[in-house]
This record gives C-alpha cells, structure tokens and sequence, in this order.
C-alpha cells in the first residue's frame, strides 16, 4: 500500500487547477496563477478536466449554485479549497497534492444518474428565477392567470409575435385554443429564453416539443374542462418538471386530466390509470432523462432548423465569471442572445485593482487563453505577476517581458487574419476601438507600458449582447475576451435582444 | 496480412491492458455520472441535435475531389511509365475541377462565418 | 522508372510476426511519449524536465475516476475515444522502422491515409457521444477542419508516390537515394507535416480541442477515456513524424550512424520543427483555413504534384 501511495502522490504532484474567481478577487487570482504557473500546473478547461478546485473569495447566490454543480461534475480524486488571501497558498496547494494522493474509496464522486436527474429538476427554481429577473420579466405572474379568455382565441395569425408582448399571458390556455392557424415564428424567448418560433403553419399536431418547461408555478388545472381533444397534440410539458407529455395524439384531454393535479414537480409516473395508449410512442421518463429536446426555428433563409438553448458563463475558463449568455444556438451560430450578470457577481466591486499594465497583461493573457495561444498567455500572465514584484530587477525584466508579449501579439499575422472584422460594436464611435483585433492591440499598447493610450471603458451588457448576435461561438468567445462587460448595479441592466 | 491482424491483437492486448491497470489501481470502479458542463448552469435542453452545419456546401465540392483522388493514386505508380500524355491527360481534369474551386470561391461557399 | 522494389521484407518477415508486432506498438507509444514531452516542455516552459511529465499525466489519469453524463451515446462515444490510439497504431503498420515495415503492401501510402481518415468519424463520434454542447461543437469543428486539410495531405502522399513510383514506404525510401525528396518537394513536405498537426487537432489546429469550447470533444471526458485520446493523438502525431522523416527526409539514410539512429533523428527534429513552430502560432480557426486551403493549399500542392509529374516522366527520378 505504501508503494500504491507513493504512485499516487508521484502521479498527482502536477494536478491540473480550475481557478475561479468571484468579482474583485483579481489580485488574489494573479497570485494564484504566478504560482500555479511557476510549478508548471495545467490549467483544467472543464470540470473533467479538473483535479483541483479553487475558488477565490466568497460566492454567493447563483454563483454559489453554479460552483456546486461544477464541483458535482468533477472526477475523483479531486480537492477543492477557498482563498480569501494569498496566505500559506504554496502550503495549501502542497495540502492539495496530499489530499489527492491520499484520497480514498469512501471520496469518490458517487454521483448516479438518478442524482444527476435530480439535480436537473431541482434546478427549475433556481434557473427561473435567474431567467425571468434576467428578462425583466416576472414569471410568477403566468400562474394563476384567467385562462377562460384565452379559451376559444384564435391563435392563428399570431406571425412573428414576439412574447415579450405576452407578458403574462399563460402558456396553459393554449389548451383549447384553435391553434392550427399560422404560428409562425411566435417567439418566446422573452419566457425563459425558451424560442418556439418555427411552429410555422403547423396545426397542433404538428406542435410536438411545443415546450413548457420550466413554467414552475404552472396551473394545469386550468386544462381540466377544456376540449383539448386533437389539439393538444405532443404540447411537451416536459423541461425542469421532469415530464413529458408529448404526443397526446387524439386522446380527449379533457376527461383524463380533469381533477389531475398537474402542479409543479409532480411525477407523471403518478398517473395510475391514465390512458396512456395514445401517446405515439413517446417515453414518459426514458431516454429524455427529464430534458426535452431542441427545438426548431427558421433560419436567415427561412428553413426549420433545430435551435439549442445554451448558457456560457458563470463559470468558464478564460470567461469573465459571473457573466451569463443565454444563447440560442442554431449549430454554432448564436441567433439569439440574452448577457446578464449573476447575482453576487454584478457590482462595481468587480473593477480590477492594481497598475493599469498589469490589468491590459491580465486582459491579454485571458484572451489568449481563449485564441488558443497557451504559450503567449503564460508569457503575458509571468510578466504581468513580474510586475508587481518587489524587487526592481524582476520588475526590469518583467518589462521587457511585457513588451515581448505586446510585440508577439501585435505583430502577429496569424492572430490578425484569424480575428479579423470579427466584433464590431454597434456604437461605432471612430475615438473607440471598433473590432476585436482593434481593441486588442489597444490592450497590448498598454501592456507594453511604453504609450499612455487611455484604457478603454467597459462595454454595456446590450452593446455587447447585440455584437454577439449572429456570430459564432468562437467568435463570441474572443469578441467577450476582448472587452471589459460592464457590471452593473442591478440586474435590470440583463438585456436580450430580439432575434 | 496477417502481420496487421496481429498488430491489431496487440493493440487490443495493450488496450485491455491499460484498462485492467486503471480499474486495478483507481478506487472508483463505478464511475460517476454528472450533467454536462454548461459553466456552472444546468442544461435545459438535449445537446444532441440536428446541428446546422453552414459548411455543407464545402462538403460537396470536397466529395468531388475526394472521388478523383481515388483514381490519382494508381494514376501516381504509373505516370512514369505511361509518360507525359498521363500527366497532360490528369491536371486537365484537375484543371476543370479547380475551375470549380475558382466558381465556389467566388460564390463565397468557402466562407461561412 | 526502376524497379525500386527491391524486396527488403518486411519486420514481420525478419523477426517473426508477433515480436515484430510488439515492437511497433512500443515503437509508436514511445513516439508518442516524444511528442508529448516536447509539447510540453514548449507549453509550459519547463524544457527537458517536462519530460517525465506524459508519464506522469498517463498514470493520473489511470488513477482517475470515469465518468459519463446524463443521456448519453455511449457505445459511440466510447467506441470513438477507443479508436483514435487503435487507428494511430495501425498507422504505424506502414511507418519504416529499421529500414523495414510491418506491412508491406503495393499501397502503404493509402493505408496510412485511410488510418487518418477514419479519424473523421473518430473524432465526430468523441464530440456527439456525450450529449454536451462543448463536445458537440468540437466534433462539427473538426469535420470542418478536415475539408480544408484532408485534400493537401493527399495530394502530398500522392507526389511522393508519383516520385517514387510506388506507394509503398520501403520504396520510397529507396528512391531517396540519392536525394531526399524533400529537396524538390518542399511544399508537400511542409502540407504533410502541417496535415499531421490538424488531423491531431492538435496546437494551430486544436480547434475541435479548443480551451474556448471547454476543450470540445475532450471537455467531458475524465480518467481512461481521456487517457486514450490524447494519448492516439500524440501517437499519431509521432507516427506522423516517423512517416515524413522516411517520406521526405531519405528514411534511414545517413553516414556513420546506424540507420535506424538516423531515422530516429529526422523523426526528433520532424517533432521539434512541428511543436516549435506549431506552438508559436494562435488557434487557426477552421472557418479561416478551409478558405486557405482551397485557394492557396489544393492549388499549390497541385502545383507541387505537376512539377513533381514532369520531373517524373522526365526520368529525373530514375
């Protein structure tokens, strides 16, 4: 055993590290980061990557939510510890490397699928509640809503609607309505960021996926009553609550459910006696495992093509923490998107102290990071943490350091075809840098300490959220890298902008 | 023939080698199931998809080359020999399909982004 | 044009099927401890100290626990993550070791296209297997990628069978003789190498990988499984190197030292060229290079493939 345990401590003594950083703890990252860096640690990309976690400064709210849910997702061996302070940190990152090699059976992650399952629908209040404060929207509103007038409406003609219109409009007195006209591109994205546009002259039948999830707080009853016979077809109730009721192909709604209680979190498998004959094939709680499944939307060129809901953020590599995109992502392409802040992660306490060209090597190092040049942003993060050092001949070279990586980046050819025109912020203001390329030689102009070229000012949460639309996903990584979002005091400042 | 099936044998032996080793030396034998990594957030929908791949059209000219690179490699062994008519005979018809490389580029089907 | 096929044999021929298996396996796994120390000493900084460091990622992750996410498609995810050591390896079949391969066929060449070709779906599999947007992304990402890359490096292979008159490795070799086909095939030499780097998904060309993805195919991937396909990518990239070193820079030709020293040599300084260089340059993204490749990459290599032609039939090669 003895031999095992010295295996493992050989094998565990260069842990890869995922570093996440709650707003204003930039200072401690960086120390951090010097000394991950000056014992060659890997820097994990994903909680499977990650065999230590360390958070720096105290979360709070969603972003202490995420953190758990991060952890939950990482392998064991695994170590995780906060940091207030840079005190003892190279004893506490020996600690590490002992606790991994020491690390026993009873450590290992025993999460199961059904406690991944649960995790998945104990999530539906929490991410409501971020989603609906995120769209300025109140989403306890929709329950409890009349749904009498809606009953008979005629739907059709309801073209390109865009749900922020519907504020308080309850999804369940679709039941009954006539939907079989032309829903076309009905969007309801300002629910929950859930699109359901490219229901384009269906009737209901063809509503299959038609998706309520995460509606907590939704009153089914309101069904019971309703001829929902043949229109009620595949409405999927499924998302966060866990069930599926796609494919409700002829059945008479109407007798079945009355007096079910379809209430929030409430188990289908709980519908003893239901005539389930009539649901086409579609599994109740299997291979959904609790999840629906993409929905369709039209294209620029007006095909039904399969839109993913996406977030980016809190927590994410080379991301500013705290930031969320929600995005709607048809393939790679970003159609929509929606940038918050999560609470504990909004105010101005996130601005980055210390020297202006430490902050612009900083910047540049994480941009870096997501352009896929590791060995320039190791270069950039060394002269950044040399700077700040004490000794004047450290801080000589680590100028000279700076400049290097300023010049590497600036000059560099490679970097600027691959980044090219990519990122122009819509307030093209000819003082401001205008694209991604633009605003990051403006950063390595600062970082080189040799000009005094002003900082440039953070980027409101709308601007930004509009440069992002229609790009693609790395595309947006870098466009998000290249600029400081602005935090703001509240999270009314979450914006989405409409597809 | 045989010498590639036997390599093959010792690649599945090193294969189940490595995984004898790691379920001998790891404590977890189980293996733990977790959401997919959505940076902290749980995801609201199945990742697998249709996906919308807007290179497709890039796929169709590759599969006009990827066909007529079946015949340049037995073409490669004999050039030689069948001289400079085989040469001729071979970039003219890479000739025409470049002429479509020229006509997709300026359709700007190589671009997508 | 010569008869080059002089038959050399093959390894299995000399030194029995079996332990000529073994050797090329071992042969290929070491090849891919080279290309991983070189990485990362370059990656972190850290010089030759870095290179024990594969060794000691290989067994973390051995010691590491596997993990699966909600709904997934395992048996394809599992059987891609499988496949790219498995097909790295069999690419070696073909690679001259001491002058000699495993596998001798009148299609060598072909063969070792095809190995890499199967990573299209190998790869595609990693990224739809575990039912995560990262890794979903990834896999799109490097079928992208092999639209723009996979032409160039066939057309590369087929210049040096049009050189060499054949497509078998040992005569490629030989007709190397008296000079190395790198010399008057400089582009093809350069595309194969670069080929080799982004049919890795690797450096320049780590897109499917990349940390802005949450490292795509690999980002749900832990212990094992993880193990098994960085460590097919490296041995591919060193089986990669072996084949340009005997492709372009004349094999196991040299004064003084024993052949195979020579070979393992070039194959050293392939790797070092490939991670300096590679290591020097920011993430290509895919999108950017498939327009590269089309205009500047298949041109160009035709080109390359003409000269080459004409210089065949001119009997500059004989």
């Amino acid at each position: 055993m003895d031999l095992r345990r010295s295996l493992r401590r050989w094998a565990y003594a260069r842990p890869r590290v995922l570093v996440t950083d709650m707003p204003g703890h930039d200072v401690l990252r960086w120390q951090v980061e010097a000394e991950l860096d000056r014992r060659s640690w890997a820097y994990a990309t994903s909680p499977a990557d990650t065999d230590v976690l360390i958070v720096l400064g105290e979360p709070t709210g969603e972003l202490s939510d995420a953190i758990d849910l991060l952890w939950s997702q990482v392998p064991t061996p695994r170590h995780t510890f906060g940091c207030s302070d840079a005190n003892f940190l190279s004893r506490r990152l020996d600690q590490a490397i002992e606790a991994l090699a020491n690390s026993t059976t009873a450590d290992a992650n025993r999460q199961t699928e059904d406690d991944a399952r649960a995790r998945l629908a104990s999530a539906g209040l929490a991410d409501d509640a971020d989603a609906s404060s995120s769209a300025g929207q109140d989403m306890g509103g929709h329950a409890g809503d009349d749904m009498g007038g809606h009953a008979g409406d005629d739907m059709g003609g309801h073209a390109g609607q865009d749900m922020d219109e519907h504020a308080g409009h309850d999804m369940g007195g679709h039941a009954g309505h006539d939907m079989s006209g032309e829903h076309t591109g009905h969007d309801m994205g300002g629910h929950m960021g859930h699109d359901m546009g490219g229901h384009a002259g269906q009737d209901m039948d063809g509503h299959a996926g038609h998706d309520m999830g995460g509606h907590t707080g939704h009153d089914m009853d309101g069904h019971a009553g309703d001829d929902m016979s043949g229109e009620h077809t595949g409405h999927d109730m499924g998302g966060r609550m866990g069930h599926d009721m796609g494919g409700h192909t002829g059945d008479d709604m109407s007798g079945e459910h009355t007096g079910h209680d379809m209430g929030p979190g409430h188990d289908m498998g709980g519908h003893a006696g239901h005539d389930m004959s009539g649901h086409m094939g579609h599994d109740m709680s299997g291979p959904v495992a609790g999840l629906p499944m993409a929905q369709t939307a039209q294209d620029r060129d007006g095909l039904d093509l399969d839109v993913l809901s996406v977030a980016l953020g809190p927590v994410l590599p080379g991301w500013p923490t705290g930031l969320v995109l929600r995005a709607q992502l048809q393939g790679d392409v970003i159609i929509d998107a929606q940038l918050s802040w999560t609470s504990g992660a909004d105010n101005e306490a996130g601005d980055i102290p210390g020297p202006a060209q430490a902050r612009a090597l900083d910047h540049l190092a994480r941009f870096l990071v997501v352009a896929g040049w590791p060995t320039q942003a190791r270069q950039a993060r060394q002269a950044r943490s040399g700077l700040t050092s004490s000794d004047p001949a450290v801080r000589a070279r680590a100028q000279e350091a700076a400049v290097r990586v300023a010049r590497g980046v600036r000059h560099s050819r490679t970097l600027a075809w691959s980044v090219a025109g990519m990122g122009h912020l819509t307030d093209r203001d000819p003082e401001r840098p205008d694209d991604v390329l633009a605003r990051i030689r403006r950063w390595c102009d600062i970082a080189a300490g040799t000009s005094d070229v002003a900082e440039p000012g953070p980027v409101a949460l709308p601007t930004l959220a509009s440069a992002l639309e229609g790009s693609e996903l790395a595309t947006a990584r870098l466009v998000v890298a290249s600029v400081e979002p602005k935090r703001a005091l509240t999270r009314v400042e979450g914006v989405r902008t409409g597809a | 023939m045989l010498a590639v099936l036997s390599l093959l044998g010792v690649i599945f032996a090193l294969g189940l080698s490595v995984y004898a080793t790691s379920a001998v030396l790891r404590d977890d034998r189980i293996g733990a199931v977790a959401l997919p990594f959505e940076s902290g957030l749980r995801p609201t929908q199945h990742a697998v998809s249709r996906y919308h791949v807007r290179w497709y059209a890039v796929t169709l000219l590759f599969l006009a080359f990827d066909m007529e690179m079946i015949f340049m490699y037995p073409w490669a062994v004999v050039v030689a020999d069948m001289g400079a008519g085989a040469v001729v005979e071979m970039f003219g018809f890479l000739g025409v399909l470049l002429v479509g490389v020229a006509y997709v580029w300026r359709e700007g089907a190589l671009r997508w982004t | 044009m010569p008869e080059l096929a002089a038959d050399v044999g093959t390894l299995a021929s000399t030194w029995g099927v079996l332990p000529a298996a073994l050797v090329v396996a071992a042969v290929g796994v070491l090849l891919g401890v080279l290309v991983s120390a070189a990485d990362r000493a370059v990656v972190t900084g850290q010089g030759v100290r870095a290179g024990v460091e594969p060794l000691r990622s290989g067994m973390q992750l051995l010691l590491e626990q596997r993990r699966r996410t909600l709904a997934p498609d395992r048996l394809l995810w599992r059987v891609g993550g499988a496949a790219v050591p498995v097909v790295a390896l069999l690419s070696m079949a073909v690679v001259p070791l001491a002058g000699r391969t495993l596998w001798s066929t009148s299609a060598d060449l072909v063969w070792f296209n095809a190995m890499e070709a199967l990573l299209w779906a190998a790869v595609w599999l990693m990224g739809w297997g575990p039912n995560a947007v990262h890794s979903l992304t990834g896999g799109y990402r490097f079928l992208a990628q092999g639209l723009a890359y996979e032409l160039p490096l066939m057309f590369s292979l087929i210049t040096v069978g049009v050189a060499a008159g054949s497509l078998r490795s040992t005569d490629v070799v030989a007709a190397q003789d008296g000079l190395w086909f790198v010399v008057t095939m400089p582009v093809a030499f350069v595309v194969f190498v670069g080929g080799a780097a982004a049919f890795a998904f690797w450096g320049p060309f780590a897109a499917p990988t990349g940390a802005d993805i949450a490292g795509g195919v690999t980002s749900e991937l832990s212990g094992l499984d993880r193990l098994l396909l960085l460590a097919g990518r490296a041995v591919f990239l060193g089986a990669t190197a072996a084949m340009a070193a005997a492709l372009f820079l004349g094999g196991d030709a040299g004064p003084w030292l024993p052949g195979p020293v020579w070979h393992l040599l070039k194959t050293v300084a392939v790797v070092a060229g490939l991670v300096w260089g590679g290591r020097r340059l920011p993430l290509l993204r895919p999108d950017r290079v498939v327009e590269l490749a089309w205009v500047v990459l298949v041109p160009l290599t035709l080109l390359q493939a003409l000269v080459v032609a004409v210089l065949a039939v001119s009997g500059f090669y004989a």
